[in-house]
């Protein structure tokens, strides 16, 4: 997996998610419904990941996994070399509240606060005062081109500027990854084009990790390794040279 | 005899920490330069204060200062590795007991200056101090929580008033038996035997139901936002974050209805009783204050007391699946 085959040097080598052999099972009635079915993926630092697969393939549920959103049947995930099985309902949330920002297909704004307010609530999490949080909330705004648009409420945001919202969200603490379940999935075209320029210039300015779900093949074009999950298992796994000419065949 | 020796050795110990915590702070030159070929053991306490005051090639040595700082340093560390050793030996090492035992501030001393011998001892306590940082490093301040929780219920105003309404129903009516018992006694009218029993059976019935009825509410309310808790748990919410900004919510709205519940119990049922009749507003006027308050009182005690239920299942939900949720 290290082979850096056209693909972006990985100057220290450092993992910052691994997962091995995980399963998850869920109840459906009196069926067990295999989602996983014994998956282990490495990810350096910086890295820009696509998880691809069609509905169902369980790609969800291992982004779910990695994120520290649902417990795996078994097999181990680790962040940044923790073993996120050993961490207590305090450390859970200290690493989704600092060390990983979440993009959601739906946004997930709260709509009942301003774009500010949603932006710098994982901060008010975090313990920074006030005038941090604002200074640093329209930062942010500003990062995603929002500077003019902080006391809007999510409903008077178009889809677009509301997954920009979120991306400003995930990045309140500065964590190392960013997790984003099919970024692009409510969005048009154009939009979609945008969000994903985005989240790759974020990435390669501020060295985050971008681990996404995603069926949208524009995503291809800016990452780093594509990992195609078919019926819970690893199907193959792409880097982005490799896939060069396919893509062309794809989108045709 | 036995104790007195024990005494003095803890005493010469005490000396030669002190001693100790006198020179922590010094370079290796300087401690040469004070100590002069003697031997720390061999120098009393005051002759090495003597020497540290009088000595002025050590530059711009602040001792006083340095000396209280490193004296809480040196007690701190010889504490912690006096409690491992004792606890190392017969069964391993059992950090609880000694966190338990020693009296240190165990983050402040991670945070200090360690010296190589402590390092190896402190290992095993690391982790408990990362966790306890961890634990200070997640919040949600009681003052936060409030500004958000009224402002998610003026933002719903619509849906609260109808969620408020049923606590309002039971406090005016609280209020208003109360105000109408008040007025009758001040009238100077008999009351039937077994009356007032009747009435408060009355009294806890109609709140009865209001709970049941905010409790309902609430379930609702918490059932429609479970894709926002899905969310503030993912953006780093303990369960009782959201348990807590609940409970804020349906405490500001049964303040709400308690206020306007007795306020318009007592108001109605005054203005219905002096038509019917006679009596001074003077004699009642202090009963009201009383009622207003126990309905207010219990108009927020029991909305929160409805949303314990409702809060604490929804904060339960993994997260994934508070998020899946399509209601």
């Amino acid at each position: 997996m290290a082979d850096s085959n056209g693909a972006k040097e990985h100057l220290n080598e450092e993992y910052i998610v691994r997962t091995k052999d995980l399963t998850k099972h869920f109840q459906m009635g009196d069926e067990v419904v295999q989602a996983l079915k014994g998956v282990s993926v490495d990810v350096f630092r910086g890295e820009y990941i696509s998880l691809m697969g069609p509905s169902g393939s369980g790609k969800s549920t291992l982004f779910n996994m990695i994120g520290g959103l649902d417990k795996p049947t078994e097999g181990t995930v680790f962040i940044d070399e923790v073993d996120m099985a050993q961490l207590d309902a305090y450390e859970l949330a200290w690493l989704r509240c600092r060390k990983i920002g979440y993009i959601f297909q739906t946004f997930n704004l709260i709509p009942v606060m301003t774009a500010l307010e949603n932006v710098t609530l994982p901060m008010v999490f975090a313990g920074m005062t006030s005038d941090e949080q604002m200074e640093r909330g329209r930062l942010l705004m500003d990062t995603v081109g929002l500077g003019h648009r902080l006391n809007n409420k999510p409903g008077e945001l178009s889809g677009g500027q509301q997954q920009r919202v979120a991306i400003a969200r995930s990045l309140a603490n500065s964590p190392s990854i960013i997790l984003a379940d099919e970024p692009t999935g409510n969005l048009d075209l154009k939009t979609g084009k945008e969000i994903i320029e985005l989240l790759r210039r974020l990435n390669q300015e501020s060295g985050v990790t971008v681990i996404s779900a995603t069926h949208d093949l524009k995503m291809v074009d800016v990452s780093d390794r594509i990992i195609w999950i078919r019926d819970g298992l690893i199907d193959r796994v792409q880097t982005r040279s490799e896939l060069g000419d396919q893509i062309t065949e794809m989108e045709h | 005899m036995a104790d007195e020796s024990k005494h003095d050795e803890q005493a010469a110990a005490q000396t030669e920490q002190a001693k100790e915590a006198l020179l922590i702070g010094l370079t290796a030159e300087q401690r040469a330069a004070l100590l002069q070929g003697d031997r720390v053991d061999a120098l009393s306490e005051a002759e090495i204060r003597a020497r540290l005051a009088g000595n002025d090639s050590g530059d711009t040595l602040e001792h006083e200062d340095l000396v209280a700082g490193m004296a809480h340093e040196l007690t701190a560390q010889s504490q912690v590795i006096d409690l491992l050793s004792e606890q190392r030996e017969p069964e391993g090492l059992n950090i609880a007991k000694v966190l338990d035992s020693a009296t240190i501030d165990l983050r402040a001393l991670m945070s200090m200056r360690i010296s190589d011998r402590t390092v190896d001892c402190i290992g095993p306590l690391a982790d408990e101090a990362r966790r306890s940082r961890i634990r200070d490093e997640i919040s949600l301040p009681t003052s936060k929580a409030i500004e958000m929780s009224v402002k998610s219920v003026r933002v719903r105003l619509g849906r609260v008033v109808i969620t408020a309404s049923s606590i309002f129903l039971g406090i005016a009516f609280f209020a208003s038996v109360r105000t109408t018992a008040l007025c009758l006694r001040a009238a100077g009218e008999a009351t039937e035997a077994g009356e007032g029993a009747r009435l408060t059976w009355l009294i806890i019935m109609a709140l009865l139901v209001s709970v049941v009825g905010i409790c309902n509410a609430m379930l609702m309310a918490v059932t429609e936002r479970f894709r926002e808790i899905g969310t503030m748990k993912c953006l780093g919410a303990l369960d009782h974050f959201i348990v807590k900004l609940f409970l804020i919510e349906s405490g500001v709205l049964g303040l709400l209805a308690g206020v306007t519940g007795s306020l318009s119990g007592v108001v109605v049922m005054y203005l219905v009783n002096s038509l019917r009749y006679t009596f001074h507003l003077t004699d009642v006027i202090a009963g009201f204050g009383g009622i207003l308050v126990q309905g207010i009182l219990l108009g927020s005690i029991l909305s929160v007391l409805a949303a314990i239920l409702p809060a604490s299942q929804a904060a339960k939900m993994p997260a994934a699946a508070a998020l899946r949720s399509t209601v």
